[in-house]
C-alpha cells in the first residue's frame, strides 16, 4: 500500500505536469469517444433507411437469382416460409416479393421499369416506400399500383391513369398487367423514382404465373448490425436451392461505406493516440532523467530494478486512471445531451450528404462497450509501451552513474 | 571462516579505458571486523567513495575480490545484490536522499515494507528507531519540512532499521554544521556501541574522524596507512 502511496504522491510533484498529461490522456478519450459514438449512432440508421426502400434486413432468394435475375427463378411456397420464419423469436416482419424487368407503357411512350409485386397488407412493414407516397394513396386496389416520380413524369401520367405492363412469364411468353396509377411516390433516391414500379404480388403472379412464388422473401430482424446472431436461426428453414443473404450482401456499397469510414476515422483516432502516447513517452522520459538519483538510492537501500519499474508502472497506472476520469467526466458531459437530443444533419450543412448516404435527419451518438474501452485501452497500452521504453534507462544505468547523477 | 565483516584482496577498480583510465582503487587489501567504527579518510578523489560502493555491492572490482562474511560479492546476482543491501547493509548519503513525497516514518517504513514486514509492526518499528535517533516528534514531517541535520538522522533510522550487519555512510557531514555534525557522530556511536553494528564512513571531517576506532588513509587509490584492528 505504501508503494501505491508513494507512487501516487510521486504524481503530484509536479502538479501541473500531471494535470497537462492526465488532460491530454482525457482530452483523446473525449475525442475518441465523440467520433466513435457519432459513427455508431449513423450506421445503424443508415442501415436501417437504406434497407426500408428495397432490401430489407436479409432475404431468402434462389442461389442463382443474384446473378441472373430471371423471372423463372423464384422460391416457390412463399406464405408458408413467411409463416414459419414469423415464428421465430428474432424477426419482425417478413414479405415476400415478386420481380420483373418490364416495358410500362402509356400512350405512345414506354419506359422500362422494375415492377415489384407486394402483399400492400405486409409489405409496409418492412419497406418506407408506402410512406413516401406524394399524390395518391397506396395500393388500395387489387389491380392498382405507385410508381415513381420521374417516371410518372416521363409517361405524363398521374393517380388515375392507367398504364401496361409488358412482360415475360415464367415459360417466356409475353405477359401483361393494365393496373390504374394509385399513387406517386417520391423517395429523393433518382434511380427509384425514375425506374420501379409497385402493384400488388396477386396481380403480378398471376400474370407471370408464378402461383405463390416469390423471388424475395423480405426479413426484417431485431438486431441488423448483428445479422449473423439471426442467420443461425434462420439457416434451418431456408429452402435447399435457395440462400439467405443479409443486407451486407445485397447492399454492398452501404457495407463498404461503412467500412470506409470504420478504417478512415480508425487512421485519425490512431493517429491521435500515437501523438498523446509520443508526447506521454516524452513526460516519462523526462522523468525517468530528472530521477536518476532517486531511482539509484532506491536500488542503493536494496529495492530491485523491477521493484522500481513496478512502482514507475503504478505511477503511470495511477495517471492513465486520472486521464481516463477525466476524459469520462468530459464525455458524459458532452454526450448526454446529445445522446438525448441528437445534431440535426443540417446544422452540420450534411443534409444533402446524408440524403446519398441514406442518413436520417438527426444522427443519435451511440454508446457502447467498443466506444467506452477502446480509447482508454489504447492509450493505456500505449502508456505502458512509454513506461517500458522510459524504464530502459534504469536498467542500463550502473548504479555509481545513478547515485552521481546531476541533474 | 574469519572474524571479518569486509573483506578486500588485491581490490583494483578503474575507470574507462586506454589514455583516459582512471585508477580509483588500486590493489587494496583491508579487513574490517564485527562492530568497528572505520572510517576512511583521504583528499576527494582518492577512491574512499569508490571502495564504499565496492563494499556496498553497488559496483564492482576490475579485479580482486570483495567478501561479505566470507561470500564474494561478484558471486552474486544483481538482484541478490538488491537483498544484501537490504538485509545486511545500511546506507546514509551525503545528500540524505530521502524520498521527498514521504514523511520521515513512511521513508522509515519504506525499508520494513520492502523487506517484507507486516504493515501492523512497521509503523511501531519505524516510530522506534525515530524515537531512537531523537526524531519521534518529527515523524510526520516530510524531507523538505526537516532541518538538515534531522534530514541525516532520518537517514541514519532509514539504515538502521533493518538491523543491518554494516553501515556505510559516505560523507555523511558534508552538508551538516559542526555541531550537528558531532550529534551525529554520537548517535553513530551509539548505534554502534550498543548494536555492535559494523560501521563505515567516508570522510575527511576531522570530527568524525575523532569517533572512529580504526582509520583508513587512502591516497591515490592506495592504502596509504591503516591502523591495527
Amino acid at each position: 500500500m505504501l508503494s501505491v502511496t508513494v507512487a501516487w504522491r510521486n504524481l503530484w510533484r509536479n502538479r501541473r505536469r500531471t494535470l497537462l498529461t492526465a488532460g491530454a490522456v482525457g482530452f483523446a478519450v473525449l475525442l475518441v469517444q465523440l467520433g466513435m459514438s457519432f459513427q455508431a449512432g449513423s450506421y445503424e440508421p443508415m442501415v436501417e433507411v437504406s434497407t426500408r426502400f428495397s432490401s430489407g434486413h436479409m432475404q431468402i432468394q434462389r442461389d442463382d437469382y443474384s446473378d441472373d435475375p430471371r423471372v423463372e427463378r423464384f422460391v416457390s411456397d412463399s406464405t408458408k416460409l413467411r409463416g414459419e420464419l414469423l415464428a421465430l423469436p428474432a424477426i419482425n416482419a417478413v414479405s415476400s416479393r415478386t420481380e420483373t424487368f418490364g416495358l410500362v407503357t402509356k400512350d405512345e411512350r414506354s419506359y422500362g421499369a422494375l415492377v415489384v409485386g407486394v402483399d400492400p397488407l405486409v409489405d409496409p412493414s418492412t419497406s418506407h416506400l408506402s410512406e413516401q407516397v406524394s399524390r395518391g394513396t397506396y395500393l388500395e386496389d387489387p389491380n392498382s399500383a405507385i410508381i415513381g416520380s420521374a417516371l410518372a413524369r416521363n409517361l405524363r401520367v398521374d393517380v388515375g391513369d392507367e398504364i401496361v405492363i409488358l412482360c415475360s412469364d415464367v415459360d417466356g411468353s409475353v405477359a401483361f398487367v393494365a393496373p390504374t396509377v394509385s399513387g406517386v411516390f417520391e423517395t429523393g433516391n433518382d434511380t427509384l423514382d425514375r425506374s420501379l414500379v409497385q402493384v400488388p404480388r396477386e396481380l403480378i403472379n398471376d400474370a407471370l404465373m408464378l402461383g405463390d412464388g416469390a423471388h424475395r422473401v423480405v426479413i426484417m430482424v431485431d438486431q441488423p448490425m448483428l445479422p449473423d446472431r439471426s442467420q443461425g436461426t434462420i439457416a434451418p428453414l431456408v429452402p435447399p436451392t435457395a440462400s439467405l443473404l443479409d443486407w451486407r450482401e445485397l447492399m454492398p456499397e452501404i457495407s463498404q461505406s461503412i467500412r470506409l469510414d470504420k478504417i478512415s476515422n480508425g487512421i485519425v483516432y490512431g493517429t491521435l493516440t500515437v501523438i498523446v502516447v509520443l508526447s506521454i513517452a516524452n513526460t516519462f522520459v523526462m522523468t525517468m532523467f530528472e530521477r536518476t538519483r532517486e531511482f539509484g538510492m532506491l536500488r542503493a537501500v536494496g529495492m530491485r530494478n523491477s521493484s522500481i519499474f513496478g512502482m514507475f508502472l503504478t505511477e503511470t497506472f495511477l495517471m492513465w486512471l486520472l486521464g481516463v476520469a477525466i476524459g469520462y467526466g468530459l464525455s458524459t458531459c458532452a454526450l448526454f445531451p446529445l445522446i438525448n437530443f441528437g445534431v440535426g444533419m443540417d446544422s452540420m450543412g450534411m443534409d444533402q450528404f446524408a440524403g446519398l448516404l441514406f442518413l436520417p435527419d438527426r444522427i443519435y451518438p451511440a454508446v457502447d462497450l467498443k466506444v467506452i474501452l477502446v480509447a482508454p485501452i489504447s492509450i493505456g497500452i500505449g502508456m505502458v509501451l512509454s513506461t517500458m521504453l522510459a524504464s530502459i534507462r534504469l536498467y542500463r544505468l550502473s548504479l555509481v552513474d545513478a547515485l552521481r547523477y546531476q541533474e | 571462516m574469519t572474524d571479518a565483516v569486509v573483506q578486500l584482496k588485491d581490490v583494483t577498480r578503474v575507470y574507462g579505458q586506454g589514455n583516459v583510465a582512471v585508477h580509483a582503487l588500486q590493489e587494496v587489501t583491508v579487513e574490517i571486523y564485527r562492530g568497528e567504527f572505520v572510517c576512511v579518510v583521504g583528499p576527494s578523489g582518492c577512491g574512499k567513495s569508490t571502495m564504499l560502493h565496492l563494499i556496498g555491492g553497488l559496483d564492482s572490482p576490475t579485479s580482486g575480490t570483495v567478501t561479505l562474511e566470507d561470500q564474494d560479492l561478484s558471486t552474486y546476482s544483481n538482484n541478490e545484490l538488491s537483498d544484501l543491501r537490504l538485509k545486511r547493509m545500511g546506507f546514509v548519503f551525503q545528500a540524505f536522499n530521502l524520498i521527498p513525497v514521504l514523511s520521515a516514518s513512511e521513508n522509515v517504513e519504506f525499508i520494513l515494507q520492502l523487506q517484507g514486514v507486516e504493515p501492523k509492526d512497521r509503523k511501531a518499528r519505524a516510530l522506534e528507531v525515530l524515537d531512537s535517533v531523537g526524531l519521534a516528534d518529527a515523524a510526520n514531517r516530510r524531507p523538505g519540512e526537516l532541518s538538515g541535520g534531522q534530514q541525516q538522522r532520518v537517514a541514519v533510522a532509514r539504515a538502521l532499521v533493518g538491523s543491518p550487519l554494516l553501515l556505510i555512510a559516505d560523507e555523511p557531514s558534508a552538508n551538516l554544521d559542526s555541531t550537528t555534525t558531532r550529534e551525529l557522530c554520537e548517535l553513530l556511536q551509539t548505534i554502534n556501541r550498543e548494536h555492535r553494528t559494523t560501521i563505515l564512513i567516508a570522510t575527511h571531517d576531522s570530527v568524525v574522524m575523532s569517533y572512529s576506532t580504526r582509520t583508513i588513509q587512502l591516497e591515490d587509490g592506495k592504502i596509504r596507512q591503516a591502523d591495527a584492528a
